[in-house]
């Protein structure tokens, strides 16, 4: 205690100092919930025992409930500031952090770097020219509690991914690199200064950076690229904060120049406008390069209670060899599965709750977690959600499997659930008085990232989650009568006005 | 961005302050516990931070233990000092 004649008293708080740098909570505004944690799962690989560690942290501490986010972190929500120091010292011992998510500071500052999306499958697809897994390993090692990396304008995002369909989503990262070969030799193309919120100058994707970059330059670049956002990126006002503002007034050719300033030397040039196919997920089950095979699981919106988390720790450890990933889709991928025991692993799977059945569309379509966060607690695009696809597949059935259709629900314009970049958006307007199927949403219909990239186009008319489920089913009938496997093709074959009828999406 | 986390200074009789500026959460909540284990009952506690969010969840999580918040004042831009009494 205290006594009078003392001036100051000295804390012990050697241990916050060293978890400062590594460790947070973010803010929580919904459910009752007052904070989250967000395990950074750098490359999107856990391992059986850590995800069992995961699941004990739930149990202990997030109501044994965790959710899978789209830049493959694994969160958790109900975290009370009095346990913070032994979560963290529980993290610390299964290799993991945090990130310094949603500290709403007022200016700019102590931006961090975000966990680099990686394409979950690196190092085991077929055909794979290049490993991405150690590119961003090496990228989180570095800025991991890098004292010269955390206070940033803003946060900073990065993605990478070698596979051909970009799962990764260059286009609406801070900095992305998707696969691009030129003369024959493999390497990476760049996008800049892409993100999809409300910050100025809104929503917009990465502008091509039109040089081809060697694998072994990806960490420089990295790390070049992030300097410039932490010298140049705007530091008087929140709103011009991200890099994408410095993107904008800047033009991605003068960044470009001051990327090669402090490189010391050019890039080799090489046009392009983006990744060819981009924002698809590695779905199912696909045979690896080394004959085994990965089952991805589908959890729509992420969510997975640590009961599941565990179970799916044991057919790992059991049938695979304990290796598993995080997607940017919010699913859980199980790597290394053996041919021979592919089928029980798919049912005890099935015993446990997990089907690994259903159409693309369950596998590829996002949802924020918006009813914990203060902007739009009232909504539930979660939930939403699996109520859409259970409906789409129960109503289409096996036609909808291989069908092309994404959808991407968000309570709010910061778009976390990435509905502007969805063949089908939908943005919460007002919450439901009966239930999920009461919640109204304003419709956005084609979005898409790629060559083609363009946002969504926002319909007149906001709807309720019962009235858009069947105009959604109204527009991939259309599509499949006309023997189109992707909404995209009728999206191109009709005009708006048209889709809205087909919709039935005019005023009601 | 510099603080004296570790510092407890006492301002006044039975008045205690200390800076968190620069930590992000939970760490202001956290060290106003461990300040408030190092007070007496009754004494008062100034908790300077820069993240706004703490000025709100600091107190109520504070209260839920039994400690008093005496108020949040704001004193800059990016500045906030919340008053505890110890119960």
């Amino acid at each position: 205690m205290v006594e009078d004649n003392l001036k100051s008293i000295e804390l012990d708080v050697d241990d916050l100092r060293k978890f400062k740098l590594r460790y947070s909570l973010g803010q929580d505004d919904g459910r009752n919930s007052r904070h989250f944690l967000r395990i950074k799962v750098t490359e999107g690989a856990i391992t059986s025992r850590q995800l069992v560690e995961v699941a004990r942290l739930s149990d202990q501490y997030g109501r044994g409930k965790a959710w899978v986010t789209d830049r493959q972190s694994i969160q958790l929500h109900w975290i009370e500031g009095k346990h913070a120091t032994d979560i963290f010292s529980r993290l610390e011992g299964i290799g993991f952090t945090t990130d310094k998510c949603g500290q709403a500071y007022p200016k700019p500052g102590y931006g961090d770097l975000r966990n680099v999306c990686t394409c979950p499958v690196a190092g085991f697809e077929k055909g794979e020219q290049i490993n991405v897994k150690p590119l961003a390993e090496e990228i989180n090692e570095f800025f991991v509690g890098n004292e010269d990396f955390l206070d940033m304008p803003k946060k900073f995002k990065i993605s990478i991914s070698a596979c051909d369909i970009d799962c990764a989503r260059s286009q609406m990262q801070d900095l992305g690199f998707f696969y691009l070969e030129k003369d024959g030799e493999p390497g990476f193309g760049a996008v800049i200064g892409g993100a999809m919120g409300i910050a100025k100058p809104g929503a917009v994707t990465g502008k091509p950076l039109n040089v081809f970059i060697k694998p072994e330059d990806v960490f420089e670049v990295s790390k070049k690229m992030a300097e410039i956002h932490r010298d140049y990126s705007n530091t008087e006002e929140v709103a011009k904060a991200r890099f994408k503002w410095l993107v904008h007034e800047w033009g991605a050719e003068k960044v470009r120049d001051k990327l090669e300033d402090k490189l010391g030397r050019k890039l080799e040039r090489h046009e392009y406008s983006g990744p060819k196919i981009s924002g698809r997920e590695h779905v199912g089950i696909q045979e690896q390069e080394n004959g085994k095979y990965f089952v991805n699981i589908p959890l729509i919106g992420g969510g997975i209670s640590s009961e599941a988390l565990r179970e799916i720790s044991k057919v790992s450890e059991k049938y695979g060899t304990g290796d598993i990933r995080t997607t940017p889709y919010q699913n859980l991928i199980l790597l290394n599965i053996s041919p021979d025991e592919l089928e029980t692993s798919l049912e005890t799977l099935k015993d446990a709750g997990l089907s690994v059945k259903g159409s693309r569309t369950r596998w590829e379509s996002v949802a924020c977690a918006a009813d914990f966060c203060a902007n739009s607690s009232q909504y539930r695009p979660k939930r939403a959600l699996r109520s859409i696809i259970d409906y789409l597949e129960e109503n289409i059935g096996d036609e909808l499997s291989d069908f092309k259709v994404n959808i991407g629900i968000s309570g709010c314009p910061r778009d976390c659930g990435l509905l502007k970049a969805s063949d089908i958006g939908m943005l919460a307007v007002s919450p439901g008085e009966n239930g999920i199927d009461s919640e109204k949403y304003m419709p956005h219909l084609g979005g898409e990232f790629g060559e083609d990239a363009r946002f969504a186009d926002r319909l007149p008319d906001s709807k309720s989650v019962d009235e858009l489920k069947g105009s959604i089913q109204n527009l991939i009938e259309e599509a499949l009568d006309e023997g189109y496997n992707n909404i995209r093709d009728l999206y191109a074959d009709r005009t708006t006005q048209e889709l809205i009828e087909i919709a039935e999406m005019g005023e009601g | 961005m510099e603080s004296a986390e570790n510092n407890l200074r006492r301002l006044d009789k039975g008045k205690y302050e200390i800076d968190v500026k620069g930590y992000s959460c939970p760490y202001p909540e956290v060290i106003a516990r461990r300040s408030l284990e190092e007070m007496n009952s009754g004494e008062i506690l100034v908790l300077k931070t820069d993240n706004k969010p703490s000025s709100e969840r600091v107190p109520a999580a504070l209260k839920e233990e039994g400690h008093e918040s005496q108020g949040v004042e704001q004193k800059g831009e990016a500045l906030w000092e919340i008053k505890i009494r110890k119960k």
